[in-house]
């Protein structure tokens, strides 16, 4: 809460002070300035930057009657400055027809007093009671002059009035001459109301910044078209929930508004346009059409040979700036001249209606003693007559040159600065780098380059193991046999191990398994087929003899100890297992199969 | 002030000063002194496009329009894209009215990239495309092996690119530079022979033959014989 009261306290204190600091004023205004008997008008008066003024002492005419009083306060922080106005809103009701002027008065607000302005007011017969027959929408054009001179600017605007009729917003405007007349785009200005032929029409006006651009005479004639709502589909009634749930829904497939387009053509109006007269124009007239002024800059004056100066040119007015070329500056032999240049404003607070070139001269010896006077010359089309307007001439002092002419200039268009050299703009030496790259020996053929092999090798074989994977997967003969060798090895250590230490039993349960595996993987068969008939079938015909009776003795050697309890000695069980080594090493070597 | 042997190897802590001493005298309208810092550099095995370019200012500076051309170009070759080197290469083969070559498009387009970048991009996308290959080829699941196939051919456009790139600046290795005022170009390697055009000093030709004193050189679209005396090699 304490918190609270402090934050009011300094408001307080802020507002006093920019009130204390801000020059206080007042405005004036009676909305709208048409009405008809029976309709309210409201007389606004607002102070601005002053706490707590005086309520006025509006006198009211004869034929109103004063309804009412709202004060209104606003405060609002614009670019971090506070503005507050208040505004005293009199309520005034039309009693009776006519034209009624309201104030002048005076104003008082302590020692300061403000004289307004009076504002006049069209009061009519209420609705239906005068010229029935009054059309209820009409377009106007008006101009603000009606005989130009080519290139002058004028104000063209088309005036919408209706009365009686809900239009739409949307208005389009066809009619005005495609060629001949350039116009800078329209822009709505604020409604307002009119009397015409004794009734009161809402007027909403589009004006335009023109241009003729040839003498002659153009015929103006606008055409409005604008869509009047006459009537709604299933209406829901006029409350506001209504209006907003149509205007949601306008132009969409669920409108429920009726529109007719009506074209509305204003009545034609004839511009003449005459040409720039051929006498008296100067040979600095560049084409500009308007009041105008000029400004020039040079900076800097005191330089040394080489160096550039800039010559700034500023024309500001209510001109055909956009079409207005630079002035031709003759500086003579003392100075070597850049091309001139237009800079677009810099940002949103730069005037509009200005343009600003730009000239880099250099001064080419000491002997140059100053930019002589320069001339720009417009046309002003009030009197009809040229004007033109010099500036300069502009003292210099010029130093001789020590050296080289050649010297840095800050362009506000570049990161760097600029080098003039010799006449030549070059970008100004670059910073030290933070780390230097170094000269590196080129290598001829692969040379160093070995090394990007390496993604090639190591591609290929991911590629032949995948195959490998992929054939294992999907030919199961294949990866027995591989099985087979593997399965083989294994067998035989077991077996030497087995003979070691003398285990009878054990060694030829071994070397049984070791046989059924490794054949049957080694030659796709079943684990029941590993039998000699079928082995040497598998290995097909060029078996060597000595493998034949191997196989068969080596066979039946096991059974005999299986099945037959035969105790074969350490030198047999010796044997046996060279010859099991032999056979395997036979079939590996073998490509049998 | 003390110049050095050009054999001296600067550590990059003393060719900083130097550059910063180069700069001074540059500034101070001594550019043939700001040259010679600069050239000492490059002698020492530093090859970098700020040196080249501050050795173009100054060579500029100093009148040597032809030699300027000569390290902006070098610098150009390593940093083209730099604004600022393309802007003082353009300005000063403007002013001395020369002769440079012109490109076409897809030539435009491989100056973007220096030599060294276009190999070094390369490379990296033929690892990239050799690894893409292997999981192409290793991998088991199918779109994992559609996107590396993919990947594949987007790197294989790209190795492509660049050694074309690089192909281009290895040709350009025959590039030199008029460092010598309006050369007539003729058109037998003879002192006497026929002048078939001139060519000012700034312009960059291109050496198709070597004979003698004498080389054919291609100035844009014309071929004559020059003294070898009178180019500078733009890579040295």
């Amino acid at each position: 809460m304490r918190t609270i009261w402090i934050r009011r306290a300094w408001l307080g204190v802020w507002l006093s002070a920019t009130a204390w600091c801000a020059e206080p004023s007042v405005e004036f205004d009676v909305q709208p300035r048409a009405a008809a008997v029976g309709e309210t008008v409201t007389a606004i008066l607002t102070v601005r930057e002053l706490p707590n003024p005086p309520v006025p002492d509006l006198p009211v005419p004869e034929g109103f009657q004063l309804m009412g009083m709202q004060p209104q306060q606003t405060v609002n922080i614009v670019n971090g400055a506070l503005q507050q106005a208040v505004s005293f809103r009199f309520l005034l009701r039309a009693e009776r027809e006519g034209r009624y002027t309201i104030g002048p008065f005076r104003y008082k607000i302590g020692s300061k007093s403000f004289d307004l302005p009076g504002v006049q007011v069209d009061i009519v017969a209420a609705s239906g009671a005068a010229t029935p027959t009054a059309a209820h929408a009409i377009a106007r054009l008006r101009i603000s002059k009606p005989t130009v001179y080519v290139h002058e600017q004028f104000q063209l605007a088309v005036d919408l009035l209706y009365r009686g009729v809900e239009l739409d917003r949307q208005v389009e405007l066809a009619g005005l001459p495609e060629s001949g007349l350039k116009l800078d785009g329209f822009m709505e200005l604020p409604a307002r109301r009119e009397v015409v032929d004794g009734q009161v029409y809402e007027v909403r006006v589009f004006q335009s910044t023109a241009r003729a651009l040839a003498s002659g005479e153009i015929t103006l004639e606008p055409i409005l078209r604008v869509r009047a709502i006459v009537g709604r589909r299933g209406r829901r009634g006029g409350d506001p929930w209504s209006e907003l749930f149509e205007n949601f829904f306008r132009d969409t497939p669920w409108d429920q508004t009726e529109r007719r387009v009506v074209e509305l053509r204003a009545a034609p109006v004839v511009l003449t346009v005459r040409p720039l007269p051929a006498e008296g124009r100067p040979e600095s007239f560049s084409g500009a059409v308007g009041a105008c002024t000029w400004d020039v800059d040079v900076h800097p004056t005191e330089v040394t040979v080489g160096e550039p100066i800039t010559i700034t040119m500023v024309i500001r007015g209510d001109a055909n700036l956009d079409v207005v070329q630079p002035p031709k500056l003759d500086l003579g032999p003392g100075f070597r001249t850049y091309d001139i240049r237009s800079v677009p404003p810099g940002g949103s607070s730069a005037p509009a209606r200005e343009r600003v070139f730009e000239q880099v001269v250099i001064p080419r010896d000491e002997t140059v003693r100053e930019i002589p006077a320069l001339s720009f010359s417009y046309f002003d089309p009030e009197q009809g007559v040229y004007r033109t307007l010099t500036r300069g001439p502009f003292p210099l002092v010029v130093r001789p040159a020590t050296n080289t002419a050649s010297v840095v200039v800050r362009s506000t268009g570049t990161s760097q600065g600029m080098v003039v050299t010799e006449g030549v703009e070059l970008r100004h030496l670059k910073a030290t780098p933070s780390q230097f790259r170094r000269a590196t020996p080129r290598t001829s053929g692969l040379g160093r380059h070995w090394v990007h092999v390496v993604p090639v090798l190591a591609a290929g074989l991911v590629g032949l193991w995948a195959r490998r994977r992929d054939r294992r997967l999907h030919d199961p003969v294949w990866a027995r046999r591989l099985r087979a060798a593997k399965r083989a090895q294994n067998i035989l250590q077991q077996l030497e191990r087995s003979l070691k230490r003398g285990e009878v039993g054990p060694f030829y349960e071994r070397l049984w398994k070791g046989w059924t595996e490794y054949f049957s993987d080694r030659f796709n068969l079943a684990e029941g087929e590993a039998d000699p008939s079928h082995i040497l079938a598998a290995m097909g015909p060029n078996v060597d003899d000595h493998v034949r009776q191997q196989l068969e003795e080596l066979y039946r050697a096991c059974l005999d100890v299986r099945f037959a309890g035969a105790q074969p000695s350490p030198e047999q069980m010796s044997a046996q297992l060279d010859a099991f080594r032999s056979l395997v090493r036979w079939c590996e070597q073998r490509r049998v199969r | 002030m003390g110049l050095v042997d050009p054999a001296w190897a600067f550590d990059p802590t003393e060719a900083v000063q130097r550059m910063e001493e180069a700069r001074r005298l540059y500034e101070s309208h001594r550019p043939d002194e700001a040259s010679r810092l600069y050239e000492q550099l490059i002698a020492a095995g530093y090859d970098d496009p700020v040196i080249w370019f501050n050795l173009g200012n100054a060579r500029f500076q100093s009148g040597k329009l032809g030699r300027a051309v000569v390290a902006f170009r070098r610098a150009w070759r390593l940093a083209p894209r730099d604004p600022d080197i393309r802007h003082n290469l353009r300005a000063a083969i403007e002013h001395g009215s020369a002769v440079s070559p012109s490109r076409r498009w897809y030539e435009r387009g491989w100056e973007t990239v220096s030599a060294e970048e276009a190999s070094r991009w390369g490379w990296t996308a033929w690892w990239i495309g050799w690894a893409a290959v292997a999981v192409a080829l290793g991998w088991s699941s199918h779109p994992v092996r559609k996107v590396a196939w993919r990947v594949v051919l987007a790197a294989g456009l790209v190795a492509v690119w660049c050694a074309a790139a690089v192909a281009h600046w290895r040709a350009l290795d025959a590039e030199c530079v008029v460092v010598q005022p309006d050369q007539a170009a003729r058109f037998v390697p003879l002192p006497g022979a026929r002048v078939f055009f001139t060519l000012p000093e700034g312009s960059i030709v291109e050496v198709m033959e070597t004979r003698g004193e004498w080389v054919r050189i291609r100035a844009d679209t014309r071929e004559g014989w020059i003294r070898s005396d009178a180019i500078e090699r733009v890579t040295g």
